[in-house]
């Protein structure tokens, strides 16, 4: 009896035994090609997103993303999260993770991921939500497997698909499924597909398929374009959508425009009688709608305060007018709707404006039609231009856009429809830095000197702000401008601010012991003291990224410079000037006398876009800049 | 005569009313404050606290026994744009399964100076916002409406809570200067806390002892045939020792370079929960002294016993350390082992979480069960070997004894010179 029993048993161990560890051979880490991996933090071994649109005010999204992480750097790239809030649900989530041989090692199920409000730092509270896995990678390499499925009513946006959306991660193979009625108008735009190795495999009235293979790893190279100019993407959208329980319709940025402006933003702008009455008030005789609107941004600017509050549709629509009237607060779109409206009490029309805030500059599209953009500005007609107001700053100028709404593509919202507009391009000549200024070098080789600066343009908005900054933050700041100076002193700083202008002037009076170097008999010292260039252009060896320079610039310098008694000049730097296609540099030094010369410097880089062949060239010219920057006089004892 | 009395009573009234003086309402913001347009002590501020106030009491229900009560009011100045942020208030409260925490806002007003007159304008609670930042903790906010360069925004909020363990922290200084800060603590014979001072102002403190009483109603049922219920009611008399903290014109206390944590040098007092000392009760100690705290920490659950856990490391110990006899090559050996096999979760605190044994086959764990593993390792390898209780930069220095005062562990190995 006890043998049979005994073998029994055995057979049943052994059945069970091999059953115990899943062997996914395919996510075995050893199989993974070597051109995948060159470069790579991490490979995206398979992500599978189908999008199933039942109906206008129904979507259903499957993910499946299978990412290898090959160290730490690529943990980034597992990306298992999902965000979600009342009307979009995460309705299943769960993660499995796999060893180098693909042997099974953890399995994460919905209750041990973690649930976070989505608060971040500017928002005081919002609804949304998200659920994140948090491991601790044991050894690398390691498999995540990550599976969600969340559902949602709002269909006014379907997410992009960007099979690639970082550097150094490298994608096995991406699947993009989208299933719709043919009913609901769906549409679709690829961008950047050349060079990437995608095919769209599907494409019927009811259904789209794309797949991406062997997309290598690229490498991130500084100067490049933004990754959404670079990187292959497919827009997707409906004409027939849905948003926070109000169905929409619309084809063109035109019908959009009419929509939002109909079905979102009417009724939020009414405000109570006292308050148009007071506005009226402020107004008084005035008759010029530009001077009108200098008014009552004023008054928004001094009234109210910055507060990001999204809870359900509020986190599309603007608050009530009247709210933020009371509140004296509100975020982007409260306030650029509250500015509207108290505009509207003293008929000077305005329209809300969406788009992209961000000193990167990215466009709203003007060939796809969908919900984009991520902030809200008003914008004010002036003849055939329009003035562009930024609601939620108190201390911004009338009309500047600095270089977060600047140069971009953006939609203009009007009541009777939508129109793409660009915003204020601030001209490469008009971003002007003018410094005049003397030094002195004592025999010892100590430097006192005074200077006065004058930026304008988007070169103001470095700088307007340093007039709030309190003692210490003073000196820390210029500290670090004028980091090139050692034992560099602060004697004194005053600034003025025009904002009528949009002119910012900094007046300080420096000292610093021993800037210029005395060996034996003679002194050396460099001859640009206050405009060095900090920033060295490094070397890319067959960069395959085009290069940006996003904005241009003009620094002009005129410096008196007052040579100490007792010597006399040895060597003075030569005169240079570059021409390039980049810009100009030239510097000129010109003797009063024997001690008192003159040093002008003129640096004008071009904005622009070049190929990736011409970075080299920009390389040199940067270079040469940067050394000549550096030049240095010798004077000798006499 | 009537005239001699009515100076005296005038004498009397005025003398006890300038005593009063100081009696802070919320509500009653002056003009003065309102026009005020820059600290007078620190022109920089771009806000100050004006009042604050706190209240600290245990309240007693027969449901929930002592539940203690934290009442804050406070009057903020804003001078500048810059200070807009102090019109808002967040306050953290706990929300694990038991033990909750509960707060509510009260009597928010925001008071503007408009055309000479004073303007109020009350927090609606459109205001008002409740966050669950995760598992344990959620946030109360509010945001403050109408707020203006030279606004006083008051409020107030109250904090119930069952964890007496410790008393909120009081800060008398923050990033902002503090024209006047007291805290009150009303505490009940039965518990015994110790203050802990922190920072280089000392406020002024004041102790007088109450009388209290607790009526607690039971019932009780007597007879077989019928059934009478009779109520009684038993009071109980108990002291309440009421302590205040009272500190003013503190300046504002700012991040400076080169300090470890500018929060050491804050002032503040906190209170821990030394013993208790129930009637028909055994005094419970909590932490007097280093030598009771250490003692109390070794003793829970989730650190002594895990330390003298060694059986699931045993036989891969011996693998480990076989053949090596200089301390210094066993040494390296354990702690080389330990750290490739277990890899840190980015938790701190001096308390496993799920336990060393679980932490060693998941190859995952905090810095407790790292740490206690080691040392657990190197004293089955035969050297002196002991955890070592530590705290981190931010975690502050504690100058007096109490748990709180460390948030990591470590190992330490007693090697003999040769």
């Amino acid at each position: 009896m006890s043998y049979k029993f005994v073998s029994v048993i055995s057979i049943v161990f052994l059945f069970t035994t091999t059953l115990l560890f899943a062997q996914k051979s395919e996510y075995n880490t050893l199989t993974i090609s070597d051109s995948l991996k060159e470069n790579a933090n991490a490979v995206v071994r398979l992500n599978q997103i189908d999008i199933v649109i039942a109906s206008q005010r129904s979507m259903n999204i499957k993910n499946k993303r299978v990412v290898t992480v090959l160290n730490e750097k690529g943990l980034d790239a597992v990306e298992a999260y999902e965000n979600y809030d009342k009307s979009g649900p995460v309705k299943s989530i769960l993660a499995t993770v796999y060893d180098a041989f693909g042997k099974e090692i953890k399995k994460i199920k919905r209750s041990d991921f973690r649930d976070q409000s989505a608060v971040s730092g500017s928002t005081l509270f919002s609804e949304s939500r998200y659920i994140y896995l948090d491991y601790t990678p044991i050894q690398y390499p390691f498999t995540v497997v990550f599976e969600s499925e969340t559902e949602t009513s709002n269909t006014a946006f379907i997410p992009q698909w960007m099979p690639l959306n970082d550097y150094f991660v490298s994608v096995e193979k991406s699947i993009l499924n989208v299933s719709c009625p043919s009913s609901l108008g769906f549409k679709y735009k690829g961008f950047n597909f050349s060079n990437f190795n995608i095919k769209k495999t599907v494409d019927t009235s009811t259904q789209l398929s794309y797949t991406a293979l062997k997309v290598f790893a690229q490498k991130e190279e500084t100067a490049s374009p933004s990754i959404s100019t670079l990187f292959p993407r497919v827009m997707l959208g409906l004409e027939l959508f849905h948003l926070e329980g109000v169905d929409g319709n619309a084809k063109t940025w035109a019908e959009f425009g009419k929509w939002y402006s109909e079905k979102i933003l009417t009724g939020t702008t009414d405000l109570p009688e006292v308050t148009k009455a007071k506005i009226k008030v402020l107004v008084g005789a005035e008759t010029d709608p530009i001077k009108k609107a200098q008014i009552i941004y004023k008054y928004v600017q001094e009234k109210s305060r910055y507060i990001s509050v999204q809870v359900g549709i509020g986190g599309w629509k603007p608050m009530l007018a009247s709210d933020v009237d009371r509140l004296g607060y509100g975020d982007c779109k409260a306030l650029s709707n509250y500015t509207k409206a108290l505009l509207n009490a003293v008929d000077v029309p305005s329209y809300n404006t969406v788009l992209y805030g961000n000193p990167r500059k990215r466009d709203i599209e003007t060939d796809f039609v969908s919900m984009q953009g991520n902030h809200m500005i008003l914008a004010i007609p002036n003849q055939d231009k329009y003035v562009f107001l930024e609601c939620t700053s108190q201390v911004d100028p009338f009309g500047y856009q600095g270089t977060f709404t600047d140069d971009r593509d953006v939609l203009v919202i009007k009541p009777d429809g939508g129109e793409i507009v660009r915003t204020k391009i601030y001209e490469d000549s008009g971003n002007t830095q003018i410094s005049k200024g003397t030094y002195s070098i004592s025999e010892n080789g100590d430097l006192s000197g005074k200077i006065g600066i004058v930026s304008e343009g988007s070169q103001y908005n470095q700088k307007f702000h340093n007039d709030k900054f309190s003692a210490t933050e003073i000196d820390k700041f210029y500290k670090d401008y004028w980091s090139t100076i050692n034992n560099l002193k602060i004697k004194k700083i005053t600034f003025k601010n025009d904002s009528d202008k949009i002119s910012f002037t900094e007046n300080a009076e420096i000292s610093a012991v021993n800037y210029g170097n005395i060996s034996a008999n003679k002194m050396m010292f460099v001859v640009n003291v206050f405009n060095p260039l900090t920033q060295s252009v490094k070397r890319i060896r067959n960069r395959k990224n085009p290069l940006e320079i996003q904005r241009g610039s003009v620094d002009i310098d005129e410096i008196e410079i007052a040579l100490p008694a007792n010597f006399s000049i040895e060597f003075l730097p030569g005169n240079v000037e570059l021409n390039s296609k980049f810009g100009e540099y030239k510097t000129e030094i010109v003797k009063k006398d024997n001690n008192n010369i003159i040093y002008k410097r003129k640096f004008f880089l071009k904005k622009g876009l070049y190929t990736n062949k011409e970075y080299d060239e920009f390389r040199l010219f940067m270079e040469q800049i940067s050394r000549n920057n550096n030049a240095k006089i010798i004077l000798t004892k006499s | 005569m009537k005239t001699k009395n009515l100076i005296l009573f005038l004498f009397l009234f005025l003398f006890f009313f300038n005593a009063n003086a100081q009696e802070f309402k919320l509500g009653k913001v002056s003009i003065a404050e309102l026009e005020q347009k820059v600290h007078p002590k620190d022109t920089a501020a771009v806000a100050a606290i004006l009042f604050k106030k706190g209240e600290t009491r245990f309240e007693y229900s027969q449901g929930k026994g002592f539940e203690m009560v934290t009442k804050v009011k406070i009057r903020v100045k804003i001078y500048k744009k810059e200070g807009y942020d102090w019109a808002n208030q967040s306050v953290q409260y706990y929300l694990g399964n038991d033990l909750k925490e509960s707060v509510s806002f009260s009597d928010a007003i925001t008071f503007n100076l408009v055309g000479g007159k004073i303007e109020k304008t009350k927090l609606k609670s459109d205001g008002e916002f409740d966050e669950k930042t995760d598992k344990y903790w959620g946030r109360k906010k509010i945001a403050m409406p109408n707020v203006k360069e030279g606004s006083v925004v008051e409020f107030e909020y109250a904090i119930r809570s069952a964890r007496i363990g410790e008393l909120k922290e009081w800060f008398f200084q923050t990033s902002i200067p503090v024209d006047h800060s007291e805290f009150i603590t009303y505490i009940p014979e039965y518990f015994v806390y110790n203050p802990n001072q922190k920072g280089f102002v000392v406020p002024k403190v004041t102790v007088v002892k109450n009388q209290k009483t607790i009526s607690i109603m039971s019932k009780e049922r007597t007879g077989f045939t019928t059934s009478k219920t009779t109520y009684s009611e038993d009071k109980i008399d108990y002291s309440e020792t009421q302590t205040t903290y009272l500190a003013e014109n503190l300046p504002a206390m700012k991040e400076e370079a080169f300090v470890n944590n500018i929060d050491n040098y804050t002032s503040s007092v906190s209170h821990e929960l030394a013993m208790t000392n129930f009637p028909n009760s055994p005094t419970e100690l909590y932490s007097t002294d280093w030598e009771s705290v250490a003692k109390k920490i070794y003793y829970n659950d989730d650190f002594g016993p895990e330390l003298n856990k060694t059986v699931y490391f045993e036989d891969d110990l011996k693998a480990i350390v076989t053949g090596l006899a200089k301390q210094d090559e066993i040494i390296l050996a354990v702690l080389n082992y330990v750290k490739s096999t277990v890899k840190w979760n980015e938790y701190n605190g001096y308390s496993c979480n799920d336990g060393v044994k679980k932490a060693y086959k998941d190859k995952t764990g905090n810095v407790a069960e790292i740490n206690l593993m080691l040392a657990a390792m190197l004293r089955t390898a035969g050297l002196k070997a002991n955890p070592v209780l530590v705290s981190t930069r931010a975690n502050g220095i504690s100058i007096f004894p109490n748990r709180g005062a460390f948030n990591y562990v470590i190992a330490a190995v007693e090697t003999v010179q040769v």
